[in-house]
């Protein structure tokens, strides 16, 4: 085993503490991955030194690019580079004006190469030239710089982890990681490693199928002919086994080990981490598929009927149900990024769902067989779909195309992006995981293992490298270098916690559950400024441009004056009268509408005495509308 | 072949003993963070709840004064001492941390009008229907230390800043040396009483008075004449000066409403707050100089933030009479306040702070609150939560009321713009309509 990575940051000195000016031999970071053990150079635009202006508190570190560059040459580059990325204003986490931590953060911030900001890009910064008041101006402007600093304190904690990702690496050209078999990685790696490849003789319920929790602690193994079982599958402690005496379907974590949902022969049931029943739901019937939304605490489910339903499984109430009108729903997995639910249907489309619509948010022909399966990776921008055509199509769910494709020699059952977008294949004998997804070049088989036959479920196991596949006659724990995160966050999720704060957890998630409302295509929406689309404005433009006239009533309270010729004439003054005002209004408002349609249009006119000789195009060009 | 798997020690992640704290490893990584708008939204929309929740503003009141109280005063060094001053004449001496009376004299013969502090706070001058200025001794008050009668009925006091002078509104505003029986300098213009007058504490020189006959008078206590003067349409009961910006300062009015005033142009207020149903009686500035206070003849208080047009924060509760008089405490955190049925109310500022001391945690995780609120304030939802007060029921109708004869006035205003020749009803703005003239 090749230990080169984990000792790493032994014996490198700490940058911070070096006051020099100027560093005359490149220096190598604390920060900066080495570059032996990865196999690329550190390119020198990643080196920063420090460099303080002598003249200027704001100083900042700078970059520079070659060493032959002059000193002179360097101070200019210097002030170049500084304009575009202000010193913050203000320091976020103290919440004190930056002056009086500027001195101290001079001596020990470390510049923090841009590479490694790319990934906590919050997008473009908005543009502060179109507000009206410099007061709001500069509030934007020292918003936007909160941002940038955050952007860079968040990639500075990178420097405390304390763990680097795994992987499997050829040293020649003859060699192929795809070879490897498990065996030879069992001998290879560290005894605690070696324990997390096993198999399980599981002869008489199967096939299995099988979940790990969130935090990758947990595993839930559960036949297709009723045997479930529930263990921590590192320490190997049973939790709880037990026998349902019932086919079951499919089987899934709720928000935490202490409660399981199992889609069985009819109804699905909910248990608790020691097996005993805890409620019976009857609203939903004969369910295929089943997947959890956590932050939400939807249990969404597909049924045999076409049925979609979430179930919000903190109150316990159905918040929507959906006949898709596709057939069955066997294939069913929730897009990560936004809580929709992506649904693979035999006629080879894949719809996308919401609770709140009645009706796909998105639809598309993605095989011209059946669906057979489907993942969606932790960003949610890519989309794995297969079906019986044997063909895996990878899909930028940005723009809705295929960006990538690959032919398999089976058709497969089941597939699974790891947290790291390994892509893990399983088809009926065979697990193929692919490195490369969703990139520019073509995805590379990167390992492969067989299984005795009958796979039914492939799944990464989060924050661990590791893949478990549940088949026919068991279940497999295979290893797979490079396949999970190495950095959990404690907040989020925890593979350590303690039972007190599984608890604390559980009240923090709940306070913080999401509205089911809020699920959509794009789940930053709520903190957007509603900008009405092309449709609703024209919608209201009809509204004004043509108007209908509504019906007045109007009753006259007595009958006093003039018996009840009077009453219904004084009924039909008013009415007219009522009418009248309204028309009045509708055409006033036309009347200014068109005048502001007819200012828009003005820049694309042409004057009629315009220097340009005619073109026979001239007709084309909009004529003022005259009101 | 070069092979790394990924393991974990389990030692790097455990606390060693129970003691410890448990280890957070964190990774920012925003994939690892889904739903980062949704759920600081929902955490918006909690923390809106909880502050409504833990709304609690009334800390406790003094009693002890046998007539309604008439004014107050918070002393310029010691947070916690407080002086009142009843109908009855009585002034008394309150701790505020012990909510206490310590000392209490029979000041005056008839109500005890005004009261002021010296430089130090050392001595207190009040003045009274008895026409007679009584300084008082605050560690000895047994007996005034002296007592300058003065020809006319006063109705109120206040001292310089920083120099042993005084002055006092009566029918006219005059000039008082400490060490002199005798006003050094007169002011009159045309005013028949001064209702209320304040130093302002930066230019210490200028002196603002509010007139019965409606006006609002400025003065340099260095000139023999008054500087300028501005009439409104009705009557001022009280002046504060903006303690951070010493060219503002606010008057409440007669008309329910308070205004804002730039010292420098007085001939339009700079701000029109609205909110109460029923006369302003009296208003305080925050040492801020961010908000101010004011107590209203409905019987109610209100906070109104200086830059803001409509209150933030109503305190009544069911036995408060007519709040005659109100003070901001100089830590900015607690209002006090008097009324008519002989009760001095002590209230939060905040109405759902959390007062005394705050761990660490405890203050990070309240201004992330507050940040929250200031984020998400302007979504319905949150908006909706964070407005919300309950009114008593005549406020609520009066406030219905008093909305709906705006309406109907401005309708009308409407009707006749519409009905006659372009330009001659003009649109004049609330602001404009408060003032009758200024004169210089």
């Amino acid at each position: 085993m090749d230990t080169r990575r984990t000792d790493m940051r032994d014996g490198r000195p700490f940058q911070g503490k070096d006051r020099r000016p100027f560093v005359s031999k490149k220096p190598v970071r604390y920060f900066d991955a080495p570059s032996d053990a990865v196999g690329h150079t550190v390119k020198e635009s990643h080196v920063y030194t420090r460099k303080k202006k002598a003249f200027d508190s704001t100083a900042d570190f700078v970059a520079f690019d070659d060493d032959t560059t002059t000193t002179v040459q360097r101070k200019q580059k210097h002030i170049d580079r500084r304009k575009p990325q202000d010193e913050p204003e203000v320091d976020l986490i103290n919440d004190v004006p930056a002056e009086r931590n500027r001195d101290r953060r001079l001596n020990d911030v470390p510049g923090v190469p841009k590479e490694k900001l790319k990934k906590f890009n919050r997008g473009k910064a908005l543009d502060a030239n179109g507000l009206r008041t410099h007061f709001h101006k500069k509030l934007l402007r020292q918003r936007e710089k909160k941002i940038q600093f955050s952007k860079r304190q968040a990639a500075r904690t990178e420097i405390l982890h304390a763990e680097a990702s795994g992987f499997l690496e050829v040293e020649d050209a003859l060699e192929d990681t795809a070879r490897v078999t498990q065996k030879d990685l069992a001998k290879t790696v560290d005894i605690q490693s070696q324990a997390k490849n096993f198999d399980l003789q599981l002869n008489d319920f199967g096939p299995y199928g099988f979940q790990y929790t969130r935090n990758g602690r947990y595993l839930m193994l559960f036949g297709k002919q009723g045997h479930v079982a529930t263990m921590d599958w590192i320490t190997k402690k049973l939790m709880c086994e037990f026998h349902v005496q019932e086919s079951i379907a499919c089987g899934q974590w709720l928000h935490q080990e202490t409660m399981m949902a199992l889609g069985q022969k009819q109804w699905v049931n909910i248990y608790d981490s020691k097996g005993v029943e805890l409620h019976c739901i009857k609203k939903l019937f004969q369910v295929l598929t089943m997947d959890f939304l956590p932050y939400h605490f939807l249990l969404a489910t597909g049924s045999e009927r076409g049925y979609l339903s979430w179930l919000d499984i903190s109150v316990g109430q159905m918040v929507s149900q959906f006949n898709t009108k596709n057939g069955r729903l066997a294939v069913m997995k929730k897009n990560p990024s936004n809580a929709v639910m992506h649904l693979g249907h035999s006629n080879g489309t894949v719809s996308l769902w919401s609770p709140n619509v009645p009706e796909p948010l998105v639809k598309f022909l993605s095989h011209h067989t059946a669906v057979r399966a489907l993942d969606i990776d932790a960003s949610g921008r890519y989309m794995a779909t297969t079906g019986n055509d044997r063909r895996v199509k990878i899909w930028d769910l940005r723009k809705y195309q295929t960006v990538q494709e690959l032919d398999v020699f089976q058709s497969p059952v089941s597939m699974d992006f790891s947290q790291t977008a390994l892509l893990a294949i399983g088809m009926d004998k065979n697990v193929q995981v692919y490195k490369d997804v969703g990139l520019t070049q073509a995805p590379q088989l990167y390992m492969q293992h067989y299984v005795k036959n009958g796979l039914r479920h492939v799944e990464f196991c989060p924050y661990e490298d590791v893949l478990g596949c549940g088949f026919s006659e068991g279940f497999s724990s295979l290893l797979i270098p490079g396949s999970g995160e190495a950095h959990f966050d404690a907040i989020e999720t925890n593979p350590f916690q303690s039972k007190r704060q599984r608890q604390e957890m559980e009240v923090h998630s709940l306070l913080e559950k999401i509205p089911s409302e809020l699920i959509g295509l794009d789940p930053s929406q709520i903190g957007q400024i509603h900008q009405p689309s092309l449709q609703e404005t024209l919608e209201q433009k009809a509204r004004t441009l043509f108007v209908n006239v509504p019906k007045v009533e109007f009753t006259p309270k007595y009958k006093a004056l003039g018996g009840s010729a009077g009453w219904t004439k004084r009924k039909e003054t008013v009415r007219e009268e009522k009418k009248r005002q309204q028309i009045k209004q509708a055409i006033a408002e036309r009347k200014k509408l068109i005048e502001t349609m007819a200012d828009e249009d003005e820049e694309a006119e042409v004057p009629a005495n315009s220097d340009r000789p005619k073109s026979v195009f001239d007709r084309f060009i909009k004529k003022k509308i005259n009101a | 072949m070069k092979v790394k798997v990924l393991s974990r020690n389990p030692d790097q992640y455990l606390r060693e003993t129970k003691r410890d704290i448990p280890k957070i490893p964190r990774n920012y990584d925003p994939v690892q963070h889904p739903f980062e708008a949704a759920r600081e939204y929902v955490r918006a929309v909690n923390t809106a709840k909880l502050d409504r929740l833990f709304a609690k503003p009334f800390i406790g009141s003094l009693d002890g004064h046998r007539e309604g109280v008439q004014t107050l005063l918070c002393h310029p060094q010691s947070l916690s001492t407080l002086i009142s001053g009843s109908y009855d004449g009585e002034i008394r001496l309150w701790s505020l941390t012990e909510r206490k009376c310590l000392k209490a004299v029979q000041a005056h013969r008839g109500m005890v009008r005004s009261l002021c502090f010296n430089v130090t706070g050392s001595h207190l001058f009040s003045v009274g229907d008895d026409q007679n200025i009584n300084q008082w001794n605050i560690d000895n008050f047994d007996e005034p230390v002296s007592t300058i009668p003065s020809k006319s009925s006063l109705f109120a006091i206040d001292h310089h800043y920083n120099e042993a002078k005084f002055a006092t509104g009566g029918e006219a505003v005059e000039i008082w040396d400490e060490d002199r029986s005798h006003p050094i300098r007169s002011f009159s213009w045309g005013a028949d009483s001064i209702q209320a007058l304040k130093f302002n504490r930066v230019e210490t020189n200028i002196l603002a008075s509010c007139a019965a006959d409606r006006s609002i008078v400025l003065h340099d206590i260095r000139q023999a004449e008054p500087l300028r003067k501005v009439v409104l349409k009705m009557r001022s009961n009280a002046l504060c000066w903006n303690p951070m910006e010493a060219f503002l300062f606010t008057v409440a009015n007669e008309d329910y409403n308070c205004y804002s005033f730039d010292m420098r142009k007085l001939g339009t207020p700079v701000m029109v707050y609205m909110d109460h149903v029923s006369a302003v009686l009296d208003l305080d500035y925050s040492p801020t100089g961010r908000e101010f206070v004011t107590a209203s003849y409905d019987k109610t208080i209100r906070i109104f933030p200086a830059d803001k047009g409509r209150s933030r924060e109503i305190y009544h509760t069911k036995r408060m009479q007519r709040v005659t008089t109100v003070k901001y405490s100089r830590d900015d955190k607690y209002v006090v306040s008097g009324s008519d049925e002989m009760n001095i109310r002590l209230w939060k500022a905040h109405a759902s702070q959390k007062l005394g001391y705050l761990e660490p945690r405890e203050s990070a995780a309240s201004r992330y609150n507050e940040k929250l609120k200031d984020k998400y304030g302007h979504h319905p939802q949150v908006k909706r939560i964070l407005r919300h007060r309950h009114l008593p029921k005549h406020v609520y109708n009066a406030k219905k009321q008093n909305d709906e004869s705006r309406f109907s006035q401005k309708r009308k205003e409407g009707n006749r713009r519409a009905h006659s020749k372009p330009g001659a009803v003009p649109f004049v703005p609330e602001r404009k309509k408060v003032t009758l003239q200024e004169q210089e």
